[in-house]
C-alpha cells in the first residue's frame, strides 16, 4: 500500500494545527487551543502510521536517503513539539513546529521517494540507534531553535514599547538579525538548494518543485504575517504578552530543550556513529567531513552549555548560540550531503 | 606558574579553545585535504602557500589543530581537578558548609504551613545546630548527579588520549586478494615505517614544490629509503599470511529477477602463522574478524577480467600491405588470451599480448574509459610485437554486433571480436591496529553516563530550618530550576506538617 496519501493527510493537518493555533493566538480564543492539538496529534499518528507502512514494505526504517531522512525528522519534530507542550501549553512553539515540519516535507516531495534496497554498509542495526537517537535529538534542538526565534520576537515586541528591554545596541541588533534574518536565510537557502538540483541532470526538473511548492508559498506567507503582524502590532504585542511566558522561562525552556537533546544527539550522532564506523569501516572516526560536522554540531552545543550553565550567561546571547546551533545542526544533515563530498553522501 | 594554572582553570580559555577547534575543524572541511602542493597553488593562488605552510593540507594531522587538541586536553585535565574538590566538598560535608542565610536564599522555599511534627528528627539523615542555635536538617537525593560533570570530563579527556595514542601508533592500511592468494601481512613496526614514508614522501613533494634544490630533500630521501627497506623486510619475513578462500558478491533481485544492487559482498580468508593454520573465517561488511596485532574489515571489492576469449579473423587486404602470408583456410580461429601475458600462436608470425582490457567503455575525451566492472560494452586493445620485440601492429576487440568501429583501429593482417571474458573478484579488506580504541570507548561509556547523570538525574537538597523561637522555614534546592521543585516542596510541607485531626475531618 501506498504511504503518500497518509503523509498528505497529515501536512493538512498540521497546516489546519498552525491555522488554528494561530487563530487561537491572534483572536485569543481558548476554545481553539485544544482542536488545534488534536488535529495535530492526529497528523503526527497519521504520519507515524505512514512511517511503519514505509519500514514494513521496505524492509529497513525509513533513515536511509534524504526523502526518509527529511519526513522522519518533520515528524519527529511534530511530536516532540506536542510533547514537549503537553504539562506547559506554548501555542506560538506549537505553531512553530507545525510550520518547520510542513517545510521539512515539502523539501523531501523535491527528492525520490522511491524505496531503494539498503547498501552494505547501511545493513546494520546500528543504522536504528545511531540515526533514529540523534533525530531525536535534532527534533528537540529544533524545538529549542523555535523557542529562541520567539525569544528574540519577544524581545522585538516588548523592546517597541519599553526601549530599557534591550541591554545594548549589540542585542536589538542580534534580535532583529534573529527575527527578520532567518526567514531571509531559510529562502536563500532553499534558493541555493534549487540552484543545486537544477545543475544537476539526476533531478531533472525537481528544482521547480522546490520553487514552487516551498520557496514561493514560503515568502507569500512571510510578506502575509509581517504585513499582518505590522498592521495588528497592538493585538500581537498582548498576544506575545499572553501566550509566551516571560523571557526568563523562556531562556529556561531553551537551555532544557538543549539539556534533553544534546545528551541524545551525543550519544546517538557520535558515539554510536563511531562504534559503526568502527564495525564499517575498520576506524572510529576518520576526519570524514559528516563526522567533523556532527562534531562541529557537538562543539556549538557543548559552548551553549558552558557559557550558560557556568558563567551564568543567558538571554539573547545564548539564544542567538542555539538558533546558530540548529543552523549547523541543518548544515550537517543536508549541508554537507550537496556541497561536500563524504563517505555518508548516500544519504543524499 | 600560578598564571598558566589560571588559564587553563578559566572556562573562558576552554570556550575559546573549543570555538577555536570548531572554527578548524570547520576549514578542514572546506579546504580540499592531501592533495599536492601543486594543486593548492594552482586552486587557491593567493592563499595556497598559507594553507600549506600553516599545514592546512593535511588540517587534522597539522600543527595548530594537535596544538589545540594537546590545549584543550590539558585544560580538561585541570577542570576535573577543580571540579573534584568542589564536588568532593559538596558529597562530603554540604551540612557543615551551609548556612541558614543561605537556605533562606533559595527561590523554592517558604515557611512550614503548619506545626511540625514531633518526629521530624527521624525523616532527616542529616542535622546539626549552628551558632545562633537554628537547626538545619538535610536530606539529599540523586547524589549521582553531581559526579555526572566528572564523568563527562573524564570520558572527553580519554577520548581526547585515546586519539592521540592512535595517531602516533595506530596503523590502518588496505590489502587485496583474489582467490586462492596468499597475502603476507608485515608485523606492526614495519607497517608503522611505510606510513611514516608515505608521510615524509608527502612532506618532501610539498617542500619541492616552493623549492626544489632544498638541503632537506635528501635526507628525506635517505629517510624514506631506509622505511621502505624495513617495509620489506617486513614483507619478506611477514607476521603471518592471509588466503583468500573465496569472495563473493550477493545482488538483490528485483521481482523480474533482474539483479538491483549489490547486497553483500563476502571473503572467506584463512589465517597462517609458520605452519599454523587457522580455521577458516568469514569477512563480511559489518562483521570484521581480529587476528594477531590487527583487524580485518570486508571495505570493498572489484571485478576484474583477467581471461578473455577473443574470435580472429584474417583480413586479406591488411595482409597484402604488411606482405604477411598466413593460410586464410585456418580462420576464424579463437584464441584465448591472459591480460598483460604474451602468446605466440602458431597461425601468427608475431606474439600476441592483450595490454589492456575494458568492460565497459566509453570514449571520453577521445580516451577509452571503463565506466563499470559489468561486460556491457566490452574491449580489448590486443598488440603484435615481432621477434625483434617491436610492435608490429594494434587492434582493438569489440563484440560482434560493434565490430564496425575495429576496421578504424585495425593495423594488422588479423581482426579480433571480443567472444567472452571470465570475471575475478578481488577483495579488499581494511587491516587496522589501534592501541587507543579501548582507551576511546572507556571515555565513550564515562561520557555518556556522566551525561545521564548531569542531564536526567535530578539532585535534590531538601532544607530545614528549626528556629529557637519554634520558626520553621523549608526549601528544596538542586540542579534543575527552582519551579521544578514546587511538587517537591509541597510534598515536604506536607510530610512535616502535623495534620490536624479536625481539620481533616472536616474536609
Amino acid at each position: 500500500m501506498n504511504e503518500t496519501p497518509l503523509f498528505v493527510f497529515s501536512m493538512v493537518c498540521y497546516i489546519l494545527a498552525f491555522v488554528g493555533f494561530s487563530a487561537h493566538i491572534s483572536l485569543n480564543r481558548e476554545s481553539f487551543y485544544t482542536p488545534s492539538r488534536g488535529v495535530a496529534w492526529a497528523g503526527v499518528l497519521a504520519a507515524l502510521v505512514a512511517l511503519g507502512m514505509r519500514w514494513h514494505g521496505a524492509g529497513h526504517p525509513p533513515l536511509s536517503n534524504m526523502y526518509e531522512s527529511l519526513v522522519t525528522l518533520s515528524t519527529l519534530i511534530a511530536l516532540t513539539g506536542l510533547v514537549f507542550t503537553a504539562k506547559q501549553p506554548l501555542p506560538m512553539l506549537e505553531a512553530g513546529t507545525c510550520v518547520t515540519s510542513i517545510l521539512m516535507f515539502g523539501i523531501a516531495s523535491v527528492f525520490s521517494s522511491d524505496v531503494k534496497p539498503l547498501i552494505p554498509a547501511l545493513q546494520s542495526y546500528w543504522l536504528h540507534l545511531h540515526v533514529s537517537l540523534a533525530f531525536v535529538g535534532e527534533s528537540l534542538f529544533a524545538i529549542a531553535f523555535i523557542l529562541s526565534y520567539l525569544y528574540c520576537f519577544q524581545k522585538i515586541m516588548a523592546g517597541s514599547t519599553d526601549n530599557k528591554i534591550f541591554t545594548g545596541m549589540l542585542d536589538k541588533i542580534a534580535c532583529y538579525l534573529v527575527v527578520v534574518g532567518m526567514p531571509l536565510a531559510f529562502v536563500a537557502g532553499m534558493a541555493l538548494l534549487a540552484s543545486h538540483l537544477s545543475s544537476h541532470p539526476y533531478y531533472g526538473g525537481r528544482w521547480s518543485g522546490l520553487v514552487w511548492g516551498v520557496i514561493v508559498p514560503s515568502i507569500v506567507t512571510m510578506l502575509l504575517l509581517m504585513v499582518l503582524t505590522w498592521i495588528y502590532r497592538g493585538a500581537v504585542h498582548k498576544g506575545v504578552g499572553k501566550w509566551l511566558p516571560d523571557a526568563d522561562s523562556l531562556d529556561k525552556l531553551i537551555y532544557r530543550a538543549i539539556a534533553l537533546g544534546y545528551p541524545l544527539f551525543t550519544v546517538g550522532g557520535l558515539i554510536f556513529g563511531m562504534v559503526w564506523a568502527n564495525k564499517a569501516w575498520g576506524r572510529y572516526w576518520g576526519w570524514d567531513p559528516k563526522e567533523t560536522w556532527a562534531l562541529i554540531t557537538f562543539l556549538v552545543y557543548s559552548i551553549y552549555l558552558h557559557v550558560r550553565l557556568a558563567r551564568g550567561w543567558n538571554g539573547t546571547l545564548t539564544a542567538c548560540l542555539s538558533i546558530f546551533g540548529f543552523l549547523v545542526t541543518m548544515f550537517t544533515l543536508f549541508g554537507v550531503n550537496f556541497l561536500i563530498s563524504s563517505l555518508h553522501s548516500y544519504g543524499g | 606558574m600560578r598564571t598558566i594554572h589560571k588559564i587553563f582553570v578559566s572556562l573562558k580559555s576552554a570556550v575559546i579553545l573549543i570555538a577555536i577547534l570548531t572554527l578548524l575543524a570547520t576549514l578542514g572541511t572546506l579546504v580540499p585535504q592531501n592533495l599536492d602542493a601543486v594543486d593548492y597553488l594552482k586552486s587557491y593562488p593567493r592563499t595556497g602557500h598559507l594553507i600549506l605552510s600553516l599545514g592546512f593540507d593535511d588540517m587534522y594531522r597539522s600543527a595548530p589543530f594537535q596544538t589545540c587538541l594537546w590545549l584543550l586536553s590539558i585544560s580538561t585535565l585541570a577542570c576535573i581537578m577543580t571540579r573534584w574538590k568542589n564536588t568532593w566538598r559538596k558529597l562530603s560535608a554540604r551540612l557543615e558548609r551551609a548556612s541558614a542565610k543561605e537556605i533562606r536564599a533559595y527561590e523554592a522555599g517558604h515557611q512550614l504551613s503548619g506545626s511540625l511534627i514531633e518526629s521530624w528528627p527521624s525523616t532527616f539523615a542529616n542535622v546539626r545546630t549552628d551558632e545562633a542555635g537554628v537547626q538545619i536538617a538535610l536530606n539529599t537525593s540523586g547524589s549521582s548527579s553531581l559526579l555526572g560533570g566528572m564523568f563527562i570530563h573524564i570520558g572527553l579527556l580519554l577520548i581526547l588520549a585515546g586519539g592521540l595514542i592512535g595517531v602516533y601508533l595506530g596503523v590502518e592500511t588496505v590489502i587485496r586478494g583474489s582467490k586462492g592468494d596468499l597475502v603476507p601481512v608485515p608485523p606492526l613496526a614495519a607497517v608503522r615505517a611505510a606510513r611514516d614514508a608515505d608521510k615524509i614522501a608527502r612532506m618532501a613533494r610539498n617542500i619541492r614544490a616552493f623549492s626544489p634544490e632544498d638541503p632537506r630533500l635528501n635526507s628525506m630521501r635517505e629517510q624514506i629509503e631506509s622505511l621502505h627497506e624495513k617495509y620489506k623486510e617486513g614483507l619478506a619475513s611477514p607476521a603471518f599470511r592471509i588466503r583468500f578462500n573465496e569472495l563473493w558478491i550477493e545482488n538483490y533481485q528485483s521481482p523480474d529477477g533482474r539483479s538491483s544492487g549489490v547486497k553483500s559482498w563476502n571473503s572467506r580468508v584463512n589465517f597462517i602463522e609458520g605452519t599454523q593454520e587457522s580455521d577458516q573465517v568469514l569477512v563480511m561488511v559489518n562483521q570484521p574478524v581480529s587476528y594477531g596485532d590487527y583487524t580485518f574489515y570486508q571495505s570493498s571489492w572489484n571485478k576484474f577480467y583477467r581471461k578473455v576469449t577473443v574470435k580472429a579473423d584474417y583480413v586479406e587486404n591488411a595482409s597484402a600491405a604488411t606482405g604477411i602470408v598466413v593460410d586464410p583456410g585456418l580462420f576464424p580461429v579463437t584464441l584465448e588470451l591472459t591480460l598483460k601475458e604474451p602468446v605466440k600462436p602458431d597461425w601468427a608470425p608475431f606474439e600476441l599480448v592483450m595490454v589492456d582490457f575494458m568492460p565497459d567503455f566509453r570514449i571520453i575525451n577521445e580516451r577509452f574509459i571503463s565506466v563499470s566492472h559489468e561486460l556491457n560494452n566490452p574491449a580489448a586493445m590486443i598488440a603484435a610485437y615481432d621477434e625483434a620485440g617491436n610492435i608490429a601492429g594494434r587492434a582493438w576487440a569489440f563484440p560482434e554486433d560493434r565490430m564496425s568501429m575495429a576496421g578504424h583501429v585495425t593495423s594488422m593482417p588479423f581482426r579480433f571480436t571480443f567472444v567472452g571474458a571470465e570475471a575475478e573478484y578481488e577483495s579488499g579488506m581494511q587491516m587496522a591496529h589501534d592501541p587507543g580504541k579501548p582507551v576511546v570507548w572507556l571515555g565513550c561509556i564515562l561520557f555518556s553516563l556522566g551525561m545521564i547523570m548531569s542531564f536526567y538525574v535530578t539532585y535534590r537538597e531538601c532544607w530545614l530550618l528549626v528556629y529557637p523561637d519554634g520558626a520553621c522555614y523549608i526549601a528544596v534546592t538542586g540542579n534543575r530550576p527552582a519551579r521544578a521543585f514546587a511538587e517537591d516542596l509541597a510534598q515536604l510541607d506536607g510530610q512535616l506538617t502535623v495534620i490536624d485531626k479536625d481539620q481533616s475531618h472536616h474536609e
